[in-house]
């Protein structure tokens, strides 16, 4: 910012300083330039010049007998120089170095004068100040901090550069106003302010107002003005390593604690990011860090350590995730994964290992790699929300891999070929289990305790297997055959599903395991509806989105007509939005509160759904039912306007008042949200935590109860299939482990595939080779039915598309 | 102003403007110190000496930080003892623990500061930022693993002998001590003055020793070998003893050399009596012959070099005078080689040297006058020491024995070489003599001694007039010198230089520490000597006059000329 301060506006600072100058009785004024900005010398040069020509500068100015005159220095560049001693010490001409203070600058400074030291933002407010007065100066910013303070914007935000604020403007409007949020849709992860050695302010402090005090209070500092945004792909322990790599470099070696000490902090660094993390590191890193903040000699030194603490502070948990699960949630420290687009799988699909088979036509083997971490291919390859595709590095040439929708290619051919693939089965270890709840959670664990060689039985309150995705997605994203065949594929292998079993009614705990199951597996999903605490909210006409969904599942005869109005912005409003016009409503409106990029769906099925006729009313929230002969009419809703951050970055709804208006309706679907029905709960030792859902080790799954497990939905709240599937694997595994087992996952092919040779495609790497579409059912062809939307891919396509991928576990051998 | 302050809960007056540190010595507080070194430097890098004041929100460095009236100081808090032992352990960290093979092992403050602050255990490791060692030169060696950066030897370097050989390259953990573009030492203006091996707290940098090349020596039954040690070497040799600085241990140390298995003892000293004659002899003859002037000194190798480096053009301002030892070689391998009967090849002359430079010295190509090598090793007062250790020498127990002829025999003059001024002394007690033809009455120029920077003193001579000396001490001193001749204001006649800063009694092969009172100490040793002795004038040393007879003739004769006398290289700054 002070560069662009010399090459916009030197003369400001010219004035300033010979305003300076002439209170303190100053005769030379000196400004250090870094070597590195010719244009902010030449102009500052330039100025000068004219402000010789002038009389502003030299002797007696304006006709008075007051001399001054500016000379340039310029500076190598060394971020050290920054401090002002070191600054001063490389003006005389020496190694910019710190010494200690005092003296300080006022007392004996450059050549042992006493010297007047600020940085070009300051002395640039100095003429307007003075031009404007000081109270002027003074109704900008907050109590303590006045004026205003220019940041430079960078990282994951869209709109990058430099801006002037009022001291105190809140943190989340200079990143989502001014910087106009996140690229790409990303998720906010955390700020980093003050520079490589300031701190980071996460996600839940996006109200902050930047002004000192508060600043400081979270751990950070304004400093120069460095505002740099990371997103979630992002990896904080990365993160700190970065700036803490550059602090190094940069400290002038004349103090051990920073020398060394910074190196010794780095060196632990780069262990936990290679996946050398050992527990201890934590303790080390802030050992390391309080000490060196206490005894560096200069300011460089004693904040050094910032960016790590700052991190340990707000992410240790990922800190831990590297050191105790060898696992970069971000997806960038390399050494921890094969591929980016695995690590981010929940269910460890070997994403690059069938991407690249299906790429050189090997589809068997790609299902039989798939099958490795997912028994719901055909599934997930339609309705999974991909997390994988998120971190493809394919992304940063053109558009990620179609990982999902290669999955589902191949999921598609093996499930037309006969006899389909069977994975291969451990030997019979003769002990059961048994599974509460058939959906994907369920069934997924069901599948790998099968693989490992245990008899299971699921019991299913049900009728239908599937969970959710019987009952909650509509066929025209997963038509019922796909869903029972994959289904059917787990049954083959043994499992056995007991159907209109309702745990808690039907069977309990104590019954089964006296049945001789060795251990439960509890996934009963979340399948309670939300009320929407409005007036009016009981009317006939009313319905929760899960049930309305259910119903239409289970065939129930629904009679849709007129208009509906759905209260929602996730997949289930999104869903019964879809649902509810093919079952014959003349128009369906969406009421979302917050805005569009708020909407939790997915934003190709939001898509789809405006491609269909839906109406999406964004900031728009319910107030109460209206009701027209004892039946619902409409709904009254209100404007809203976005105000303060919540807890997970998103901004608070808040009414306008006097803007109610209302949305006929005939009939209304409140799907703001479920959550598990924990009513099997007796009292056994399984416990429901805060959050209303069962609790238990995150790492095993286990719950207070030996031998009870939970996944899916009902430990997580409403999520996501994929994660089900994993938490099923993760349970399954914990299973055989507590059973005596080794515990392993199924992970025959990796060693082989890593070392796969591919036949190189030089214009699928060098072109843009944008994403191959996935065809889709023209819209005119979906009105009122439940036929699927979108086509998969033939082939050619398919391979085509596999192509594209980079091979990122492909490491050079160093 | 006097202020008053609190340390450690005790008030304390002091005067305004002292450090933290001098404050609480004077509390009787000792607070661990590293970088700082009295005298040569306090920059508050080391981080050793930390403190906490009341009020401030950082830590403090006590070498630095002045004390202010009404200050609270704590010294030995919990946050204190963790800061000091964390910087030390960020040494540790990067040191290579080669103690038990280490020149400088019980003698490393690293080591003794390890001790003292209680480290037990290294908590740190990692990389090591490792360096190389340069043993380029033949009077220092440097193994830069060890060093702490301290930067005592470049604020030596640079500050009290203006040579800059080694500066610091590269920041952060790649920061060294090297010289420039790093180069080889050897191939840089080093004066080889040793100032940086004295100030080095451990041993990155220490002289090169030539100790197991003097073993073979001695080991070798075809070899006579002989030993001559300098003045200054009696008078800080006892303190590697345990003896109190200033203390003459002469008779011992000649008894030691003996026991050692060296054939003759001389005396440097005795070579320093010729050297006055010859030297000022050349005075004189410059006087009268309006040569050169001001004459200056050139006994002290680092000088040379440091002029020869930085001042070509002022060569012809040099005697021409080879340093005593070396005259003493030449003179062991001709004069005494026939008067003995040995065939000089056989002779191998060893040095004991306050001096490292004089490593350098001897392998100078214009230093084979006797047709061989005519000093074949210098060892220093530190060497020497670390032999009669290695011999089992029991030092205390040795009786006193004294020097061998012919080469033995010396005066008051000779031994007050070894202190700055000391030449000048012996110099005008002679030349005034010689010129006037007239017995001094006082032989004390006192105005020449003591360890001001430079001095200088004013001596009528009859016939000649005023003769104008000056003194230097330190290289630092001596560029301040040579910078007034160069602008043609010093209109002395004759100029003394020492390289080192006290002289050769803080020559930087002497025993370590070295500091201005153990200077003053050492020099009143010998101070003391020349007091008790008979003859204190050099033209008065019989043997002189013996070797003037028998063998050279006349100062600056043919056989002075050849042996006795050298000439000087310029050679470039960088
Ligand atoms: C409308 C909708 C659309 C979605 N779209 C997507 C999408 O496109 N992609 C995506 O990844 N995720 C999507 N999700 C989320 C995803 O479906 C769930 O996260 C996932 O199904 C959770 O799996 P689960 O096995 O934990 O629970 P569920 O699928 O809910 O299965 C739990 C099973 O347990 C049964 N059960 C409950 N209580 C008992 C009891 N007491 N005894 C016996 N059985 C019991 C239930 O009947 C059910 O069959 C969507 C969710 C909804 C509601
Ligand atoms: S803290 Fe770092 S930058 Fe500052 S003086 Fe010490 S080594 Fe140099
Ligand atoms: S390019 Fe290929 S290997 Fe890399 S992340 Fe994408 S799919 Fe995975
Ligand atoms: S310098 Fe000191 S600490 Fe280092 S190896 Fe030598 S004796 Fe040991
Ligand atoms: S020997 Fe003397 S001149 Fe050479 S580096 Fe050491 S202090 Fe400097
Ligand atoms: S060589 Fe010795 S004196 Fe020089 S900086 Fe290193 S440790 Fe200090
Ligand atoms: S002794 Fe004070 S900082 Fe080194």
């Amino acid at each position: 910012m002070d560069r662009s301060v010399l090459e916009g506006d030197p003369h400001s600072v010219i004035e300033a300083m010979a305003i300076a100058a002439y209170a303190i009785g100053a005769q030379q004024g000196y400004v250090y330039v870094r070597a590195e900005y010719p244009l902010a010398i030449e102009r500052l040069n330039w100025a000068i010049g004219q402000a010789r020509e002038y009389k502003f500068l030299g002797k007696n100015i304006l006709e008075t007998d007051f001399n001054f005159d500016l000379e340039i220095r310029i500076g190598a560049g060394a971020f050290v120089c920054g401090e002002e001693t070191a600054l001063m010490i490389s003006i005389e001409g020496k190694r910019g170095e710190p010494r200690p203070r005092p003296p300080f600058p006022v007392v004996k400074g450059l050549f042992n004068a006493p010297t007047l030291l600020n940085n070009v933002e300051t002395y640039a407010n100095i003429p307007a100040i003075i031009n404007n007065g000081a109270a002027w100066y003074a109704q900008y910013g907050t109590e303590k901090s006045k004026g205003t303070k220019v940041f430079a914007l960078a990282g994951a935000v869209n709109n990058t550069g430099l801006v002037e604020v009022p001291m105190g403007t809140p943190l989340g409007d200079i990143v989502f106003n001014i910087g106009g949020g996140i690229k790409g849709g990303k998720k906010y992860k955390a700020a980093q302010l003050g520079g490589p050695s300031g701190g980071c302010i996460p996600i839940d402090h996006l109200n902050v107002p930047v002004d000192y005090e508060s600043v400081a209070e979270l751990g950070a500092i304004v400093g120069s003005g460095g505002l740099i945004v990371a997103d979630e792909d992002t990896c904080m322990v990365d993160f700190a390593r970065f700036f803490l790599d550059f602090i190094q470099h940069e400290s002038c070696g004349k103090c051990p604690p920073c020398r060394i000490g910074t190196k010794r902090m780095l060196e632990i660094l780069r262990r936990i990011t290679h996946g050398e993390g050992k527990p201890e590191d934590i303790d080390d890193l802030i050992e390391l860090a309080t000490r060196i903040k206490d005894s560096a000699l200069c300011g460089l030194g004693q904040t050094a350590p910032n960016p790590i603490l700052s991190t340990l502070q707000y992410f240790k948990h990922e800190y831990m995730e590297h050191i105790e699960d060898k696992h970069c949630r971000a997806g960038v420290c390399s050494a921890l994964f094969d591929a980016p687009c695995q690590n981010a799988c929940p269910a460890d699909q070997n994403a690059w290992g069938y991407v690249t088979l299906i790429s050189e036509g090997r589809m068997k083997e790609a299902i039989a790699v798939i099958k490795e971490s997912n028994p719901f291919p055909a599934t997930l390859g339609r309705v999974c929300v991909h997390p994988c595709e998120a971190k493809c590095r394919r992304a940063q040439i053109d558009a990620p891999i179609s990982i999902c929708s290669l999955k589902r290619y191949a999921a598609d051919v093996d499930m037309k070929s006969h006899p389909r693939y069977k994975p291969p089965v451990e030997e019979p270890k003769g002990k059961k289990v048994a599974v509460i709840g058939a959906g994907p959670a369920g069934l997924a664990g069901a599948y790998f305790l099968a693989l490992k060689g245990y008899g299971v039985t699921v019991f299913e309150a049900l009728p239908v297997a599937g969970g959710m995705l019987a009952v909650g997605i509509p066929d025209y994203r997963l038509p019922r055959d796909i869903l029972e065949s994959e289904v059917k594929s787990i049954t083959d292998l043994g499992v056995e599903i007991k159907y209109n079993m309702a745990f808690g009614k039907d069977i309990t705990a104590e019954k089964l395991f006296g049945e001789g199951y060795s251990a439960i597996l509890v996934a009963t999903g979340a399948h309670k509806g939300q009320k929407l605490n409005v007036p009016g909210e009981e009317t006939p006409g009313v319905l929760d989105g899960v049930t309305f969904l259910r119903d239409v599942n289970l065939g129930k005869t629904l009679k849709v007509e007129g208009k509906v109005a759905v209260i929602g912005g996730g997949n289930v409003a999104i869903d019964a939005a879809r649902a509810a016009l093919r079952l014959g409503a003349n128009e369906v409106s969406i009421l979302y509160r917050r805005e569009r990029s708020d909407m939790p769906a997915y934003v190709e099925e939001i898509d789809e759904a405006e491609n269909e006729g839906i109406a999406i009313h964004t900031l728009t929230a319910p107030l109460s039912i209206v009701a027209k002969g004892g039946k619902a009419a409409g709904v009254e809703c209100s404007r809203m306007s976005l105000g303060k951050f919540d807890k997970g970055g998103r901004r608070t709804p808040q009414a306008i008042p006097g803007s109610d208006f209302v949305v006929d309706a005939d009939m209304v679907i409140a799907a703001i949200g479920q959550i598990p029905d924990l009513s099997w709960m007796n009292g056994d030792g399984v416990k429901a935590d805060r959050a209303g859902t069962v609790e238990v080790n995150m790492k095993t799954l286990a719950t207070g109860a030996a031998g009870i497990f939970a996944a899916g939905d009902n430990v997580r709240g409403p999520a996501t299939v994929v994660e089900a599937v994993g938490d099923g694997k993760m349970a399954a595994m914990a299973i055989d482990e507590y059973l005596g087992g080794d515990g392993k996952a199924p992970n025959a092919f990796r060693d082989e595939l890593v070392n796969m040779v591919v036949s190189y495609d030089e214009a699928a790497y060098q072109k843009e080779l944008g994403r191959a579409d996935m065809p889709h059912l023209p819209v005119s062809k979906r009105e009122r039915n439940f036929n699927e939307v979108v086509l998969g891919y033939d082939e050619r396509a398919a391979v085509e598309e596999a192509k594209r991928c980079l091979h990122c576990y492909v490491r050079q051998t160093e | 102003m006097m202020i008053n302050i609190t340390i450690d809960g005790r008030p304390v007056e002091v005067e305004e403007g002292t450090t933290i540190l001098n404050a609480a010595a004077k509390a009787k507080v000792r607070i661990p110190t590293l970088c700082y070194l009295p005298e040569v430097q306090a920059i508050g890098a080391c981080r050793v000496c930390l403190v906490e004041v009341e009020g401030n929100r950082t830590l403090q460095a006590a070498c630095v930080a002045p004390v202010a009236n009404g200050q609270v100081i704590h010294t030995n808090t919990e946050r204190v003892r963790k800061a000091r032992r964390f910087s030390v352990e960020m040494l540790l960290s990067n040191h290579p623990f080669e103690c038990l093979s280490c020149a400088k092992n019980l003698h490393c403050d690293l080591q003794s500061l390890a001790y003292d602050l209680g480290i037990r255990e290294i908590r740190f490791s990692g990389e090591k930022s490792g360096g190389r060692i340069d043993e380029s030169s033949p009077s220092i060696r440097r193994d830069q693993n060890k060093c702490i950066l301290c930067r005592r030897c470049v604020t030596v370097c640079q500050e009290i002998q203006s040579v800059t050989a080694l500066y610091m390259q590269g920041r952060g953990f790649e920061t060294r001590v090297e010289p420039a573009f790093d180069r080889d030492i050897n191939d840089v203006a080093c004066t080889n003055c040793g100032q940086c091996s004295i100030v080095c707290p451990v041993g990155a940098i220490t002289e090169k020793e030539y100790i197991d090349d003097v073993w073979a020596a001695l080991n070798d039954p075809t070899k006579f070998v002989v030993i001559q040690d300098a003045p200054a070497v009696r008078a800080a040799l006892g303190e590697e003893f345990g003896y109190p600085p200033g203390t003459l241990v002469t008779g011992k140390m000649l008894a030691a050399a003996r026991r050692l298995g060296f054939d003759r003892v001389f005396d440097t000293n005795f070579a320093a009596d010729l050297t006055i004659l010859e030297e000022g002899t050349e005075l004189l003859t410059r006087v009268k012959k309006g040569g050169v002037l001001p004459m200056i000194t050139s006994c002290s190798p680092g000088w040379i070099k440091f002029i020869e480096h930085f001042y070509p053009e002022l060569l012809d301002h040099l005697s021409t005078c080879k340093s005593p030892h070396m005259m003493l070689g030449a003179l062991a391998k001709t004069y005494f080689a026939q008067k003995v009967g040995i065939d000089p090849k056989d002779i191998v002359v060893v040095s004991v040297m306050p001096c490292t430079a004089k490593k350098f010295e001897c392998n100078r190509p214009e230093m084979y006058d006797s047709g061989y090598k005519d000093v074949d090793y210098v060892l220093t007062t530190r060497e020497f020491a670390k032999m009669i250790k290695q011999a089992g020498i029991d030092f205390e127990g040795l009786p006193d024995e004294s020097y061998d002829d012919p080469l033995g025999e010396y005066t008051g003059a000779a031994t007050i070489f070894g202190a700055t001024g000391g030449v000048m002394e012996a110099a005008l007690r002679t030349a005034y003599e010689v010129a006037t033809g007239k017995t001094l009455e006082s032989v004390e120029f006192t105005g020449v001694r003591g360890l001001d920077g430079i001095k200088e003193a004013t001596v009528p001579v009859d016939g000649i007039g005023d003769v104008r000396v000056a003194v230097a001490h330190g290289l630092g001193n001596a560029r301040k010198l040579l910078e007034r001749i160069k602008k043609g204001e010093a209109n002395y006649h004759f100029i003394e230089v020492m390289a080192c800063p006290g002289g050769c009694v803080g020559g930087g092969g002497q025993p370590i520490p070295v500091n201005n009172e153990i200077r003053s100490l050492r020099a009143q040793a010998l101070y003391n000597e020349d007091c008790a002795l008979t003859h204190r004038k050099s033209h008065d040393n019989p043997s002189i006059k013996k070797i003037y007879e028998e063998y050279l003739g006349q100062p600056l004769g043919e056989r002075s000329h050849h042996l006795l006398h050298t000439h000087y290289t310029p050679r470039s700054k960088f």
